[in-house]
């Protein structure tokens, strides 16, 4: 993806093109260009919001706040976290908590328990720690390069951001409460409200996914607080799977006996019941199922003619290998991967490049998971614009 | 119990809880937080008055301003997905206009 930042590109505000923002905001530091297909892909960058810099500014209310490439880049031996100021920001209602009292705030766990429970969070934190690495990822992360191009927030590949995550297990707050005989889900919602009838927004884990050891509800991201915009005080944390289970400013869960039919299980977030979530373009009336686990990806951060280097996910399962061709996909080669932080973790590669010919030269990654699934060259679609993770290239010109 | 036992035990709590020394040893503090969020600048245009009326009450002129090049017929399920799914008050009768106006949007053109 040729994303590119041009801060010389802040001073011709007034006068940008077809698709561009009708008015710029006053507030914006430079513009980015996501590279997406109809060259709409022109954002500001910003540094306006509470606890965040250098950030793509995709919408003001609900924030939609993306990650630029640049964020994500390191050396090898470099820890892949991605700072809390740098870290996608997602909400979908513009009623968002804007204020948190620490003190006066509960967890509340009702519906089919033993006990109807709430919690402070000094009682959470008095509970036992955990700590788990990782990746965060938006269901839509890339939809904007989706050909044909689909409705939805237009997201280059920086929708998501890699944390070390410290919280307690969701399991052992279950147990306070007490479960329940007959429980099947377990439904969890935040503090953000929806406007007039709307559906608030809530999401519903199987228990017995709920109960495993990763599924974890964190009070710390990155050793710190979490910044109210990405859920503070307290956010669900689903290794593995789409941010949308993840979440944010968690207030209430709840147990259900019969699975959760509200809109937010059984209308959105839903991909098509294919083994890749694709279907043919303007395809209609398939099946859907709720959208889940992630498959693995690799992106890159950084390309010259000496080196390229980047990221990767592995998805529900840790990064196995990570490959680099230069003969459009004929032959591929192994590159070096940085320290493991777990499974669910960003892991850090880079390839060597020095020798290259002159000319203009693409470069492909991919990753395989120690699952052994891989990525394929041909993205997929589907009118969701969701669980995008084809192969990237990249280009470098040796001069 | 044995003093053999009792060490056998303490270092069985300490294989347990082996995963979780290795945290950072500093608790997180929680402490009360409140952010103001900046004044949204984008705008539509001045042609554009039903989709302010519609469609900024919910979310900011961006989401309208971002979107690729849809033809009418995903705008019109678009209008429809605002107004049964999240209940946005739309009177079907500004469909029409609703739709010509999202049409000629700078980034519709």
């Amino acid at each position: 993806m040729a994303e590119r930042i041009d801060r010389r590109a802040a001073l011709a505000l007034g006068g940008l093109g077809v698709g561009a923002l009708a008015s710029a905001p006053l507030w914006a530091q430079a513009m980015v260009d996501l590279g997406l297909s109809d060259g709409t892909g022109q954002r500001p960058l910003t540094d306006a919001f509470p606890g965040k810099k250098g950030m793509i500014l995709q919408r003001s209310r609900a924030p939609l706040l993306e990650t630029p490439m640049a964020a994500f880049d390191g050396a090898l031996g470099d820890d892949p976290f991605t700072p809390n100021d740098r870290f996608y920001v997602r909400w979908h209602y513009a009623d968002i908590p804007l204020s948190v009292d620490a003190a006066a705030f509960r967890l509340k766990i009702g519906g089919a328990v033993k006990r109807a429970t709430a919690l402070s969070l000094t009682e959470i934190q008095a509970m036992p720690k955990v700590e788990i690495a990782a990746v965060n990822q938006c269901s839509g992360n890339a939809r904007g390069l989706f050909a044909p191009r689909v409705p939805g927030a237009q997201w280059g590949n920086g929708a998501m951001g890699n944390a070390r995550w410290t919280g307690v297990r969701l399991r052992d707050l279950l147990d306070r409460a007490g479960v329940a005989p007959g429980v099947v889900q377990v439904k969890l919602s935040g503090l953000d409200q929806a406007p007039g009838e709307a559906p608030h927004f809530a999401k519903s884990l199987a228990l017995d996914h709920a109960r495993t050891d990763e599924v974890i509800v964190a009070y710390g991201m990155n050793g710190a607080a979490l910044p109210l915009l990405n859920g503070f005080p307290l956010r669900l944390i689903v290794p593995g799977y789409y941010s949308t289970y993840w979440i944010k400013a968690l207030d209430s869960i709840e147990l259900l006996t019969a699975p959760d039919t509200g809109f937010w299980m059984e209308k959105a977030y839903r991909i098509p019941a294919t083994a890749d979530a694709g279907v043919q373009p303007g395809a209609k009336d398939f099946a859907t199922v709720p959208i889940g686990r992630m498959p693995p990806r690799a992106f890159f951060t950084r390309t010259t003619p000496q080196e390229a280097r980047g990221i990767a996910l592995g998805g529900d399962a840790g990064v196995a290998k990570v490959e680099v061709s230069l003969d459009g996909g004929q032959s591929w080669k192994a590159a070096q991967l940085g320290p493991d932080h777990g499974a669910y973790s960003f892991r850090r590669w880079a390839m060597p490049l020095a020798g290259l010919p002159r000319g203009s030269h693409e470069i492909a990654v991919r990753t395989v998971n120690t699952r052994g699934a891989g990525q394929k060259a041909t993205p997929i679609w589907n009118p969701g614009g969701y669980m995008r993770s084809s192969i990237e290239t990249a280009r470098v010109v040796v001069a | 119990m044995t003093r053999t036992s009792l060490v056998a035990l303490l270092l069985l709590g300490a294989c347990h809880r082996a995963p979780e020394a290795t945290l950072a040893p500093t608790t997180i503090a929680l402490t009360s937080q409140s952010i103001t969020l900046p004044d949204e600048t984008a705008t539509l245009p001045a042609s554009a008055e039903i989709l302010t009326t519609n469609c900024t009450a919910c979310h900011s002129a961006e989401q309208l301003l971002t979107q690729p090049k849809l033809d009418a017929k995903t705008w019109t399920a678009e209008i429809g997905k605002m107004r049964t799914a999240y209940k946005a008050s739309i009177d079907p009768k500004d469909d029409p206009k609703i739709l010509a106006a999202l049409l000629t949007l700078p980034n519709q053109k």
